[in-house]
């Protein structure tokens, strides 16, 4: 029910950003940052891949609104954050526009997965598919997607993305120092897991790849990513 | 204008060591695997045949730049780097199997596998320092002189990704201590005084979750 609210709110609230950024105006920000802007290189690696550490998420491919929108809540202060928030401070919507546009059309290989926990993987999976049902935990795809590799416009991808970040920004939602999930829905939902749960479906997303969606859309003016810019539609025609 | 100074500095200083003759990779492997002329323990007892090091207290030796590898036997040999390990041991190698063993684990590939315990905080708070360093506490980015994300400036600069937690954190007391002072110009000494514990244990746990240079699939 809550669910269906944020669903509605976010179709709502996301023509703000139209996916008009000018990508090789962000890929020149990410590179090279420019005065009083360090390059989102120097943390967020090549492409946004990372340095394989989970101290700084992947943005490849991730969702171009999310991301944009990320960059606005660490300026306004619902996303505190010591490092980006004096860094989203420092850029124009414009610049917030492309670089997120960069980075959504952007691909970038991943890193080798370490050895997982068999059992505590399984258990992981099972929560980001079917949640827990007597906690009142969701299912993680039902917001991010199949195999939660995103959802358009604003369900940023889990799929991939590393461990310990995944497992710092649940706790940073339990802990209500990240409020800028719409009507708080993650907030509600970490607050009913335990830091076991929150480990167990980080290390699972984190080891997920995301499917072969290539052959979706494709064209030669098409996305990059499977993530990048589609329209809403057009993801729903071709599944 | 003073960084660049230094690196100018810190540069001469590395061709003042200059080794002008090739290593050869097999006579580095034997050392590496049988122990030198002298009568050594095999390096591949503690830093593995593939220089992977095989338990956390003994570096990462793949793919660390030769000169630098070259540079930290002279140095363990000398005493300016104190072990109580590895001086002995330098102190039996020859110059010229110096150069073949450091040749040879800077050509080894080695497996790395994140270690398994992960605190994204400190995760955080170790890369930013890394990344940024701190102006008002004096703390220059270490990428500045490491490369991005501690993947290493060849020939003297070594990488720091992928090495463990135990060994950078006992290698910056070292530096704060003095009883490592290879170091030119004094930087890692400066560097590392101006650091508190939780810096140390915050920097030591982020590098040893980077992934070392070239192992992206
Ligand atoms: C008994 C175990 C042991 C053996 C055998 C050994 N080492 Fe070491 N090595 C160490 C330890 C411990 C250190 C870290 C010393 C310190 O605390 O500074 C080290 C450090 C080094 C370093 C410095 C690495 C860096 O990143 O600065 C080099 C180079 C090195 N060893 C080369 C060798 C070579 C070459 C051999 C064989 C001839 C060898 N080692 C044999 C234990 C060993
Ligand atoms: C101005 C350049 C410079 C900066 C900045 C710098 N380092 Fe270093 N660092 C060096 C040099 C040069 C060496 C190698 C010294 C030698 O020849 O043994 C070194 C060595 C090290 C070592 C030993 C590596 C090994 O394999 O034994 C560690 C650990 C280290 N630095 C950590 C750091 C950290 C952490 C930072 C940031 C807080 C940092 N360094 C910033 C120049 C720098």
């Amino acid at each position: 029910m809550r669910l269906a609210f944020a669903l509605l709110y976010l179709l709502a609230v996301s023509p703000a950003y139209a996916e008009q950024g000018d990508r090789m105006k962000g890929a020149a920000l990410a590179d090279q940052g420019r005065n009083g802007v360090p390059a989102c290189r120097s943390c967020h690696g090549d492409k946004g891949i990372g340095d394989g550490s989970g101290a700084f998420p992947r943005l490849t491919g991730q969702l171009g609104f999310y991301l944009y929108k990320q960059l606005k809540d660490f300026a306004a202060g619902t996303r505190p954050s010591p490092v980006m928030s004096p860094i989203a401070s420092a850029l124009s919507d414009r610049e917030m526009q492309d670089v997120a546009a960069y980075y959504s059309a952007v691909q970038g290989p991943f890193f080798p997965l370490p050895i997982l926990d068999a059992k505590l993987a399984q258990r992981g999976g099972m929560i980001s598919a079917a949640g827990i049902p007597e906690r009142n935990v969701p299912a993680c795809i039902a917001c991010h997607g199949p195999a939660a590799s995103g959802m358009q416009p604003s369900f940023p991808y889990l799929a991939g993305q590393y461990a310990p970040y995944l497992e710092y920004q649940l706790d940073q939602f339990r802990l209500n120092r990240r409020q800028n999930s719409p009507l708080n829905v993650m907030n509600d939902i970490a607050a009913r897991m335990t830091e076991e749960d929150m480990r167990a479906v980080s290390e699972y997303l984190a080891a997920v790849r995301p499917p072969d969606l290539s052959r979706i859309g494709a064209s030669s003016t098409g996305p990059a990513s499977p993530y990048a810019g589609a329209p809403l539609a057009t993801y729903q025609s071709t599944r | 204008m003073r960084r660049a100074a230094l690196l100018l500095g810190l540069a001469l200083g590395a061709a003042s060591v200059a080794n002008a003759r090739a290593p050869d990779l097999a006579q580095g492997r034997a050392v590496a695997l049988g122990g030198g002329a002298g009568d050594q323990q095999a390096c591949a007892a503690c830093h593995g045949a593939d220089g992977a090091g095989v338990m956390p207290i003994y570096p990462r030796l793949a793919g660390q730049a030769a000169f630098y590898l070259y540079k930290q036997l002279l140095d363990f040999r000398s005493g300016e780097r104190e072990s109580a390990v590895m001086g002995p041991i330098a102190r039996r190698l020859t110059p010229r199997e110096m150069e073949d063993v450091a040749g040879f684990y800077a050509a080894a590939r080695a497996h790395y596998s994140p270690p398994a315990d992960a605190d994204g905080a400190q995760l955080q708070q170790g890369g930013t320092l890394a990344a940024s360093g701190s102006e008002e506490r004096g703390i220059p980015p270490c990428a500045n002189c490491h490369g991005q994300a501690g993947r290493g400036m060849p020939p003297s600069f070594p990488y720091l990704a992928g090495q463990s937690k135990d060994y950078l954190a006992g290698q910056l007391a070292a530096f704060r201590n003095g009883s490592r002072r290879n170091d030119p110009l004094d930087v890692m000494r400066r560097i590392a005084g101006q650091l508190d514990t939780s810096d140390v244990s915050a920097l030591a746990a982020y590098f040893a979750h980077v992934y070392p240079p070239a192992r992206i699939q």
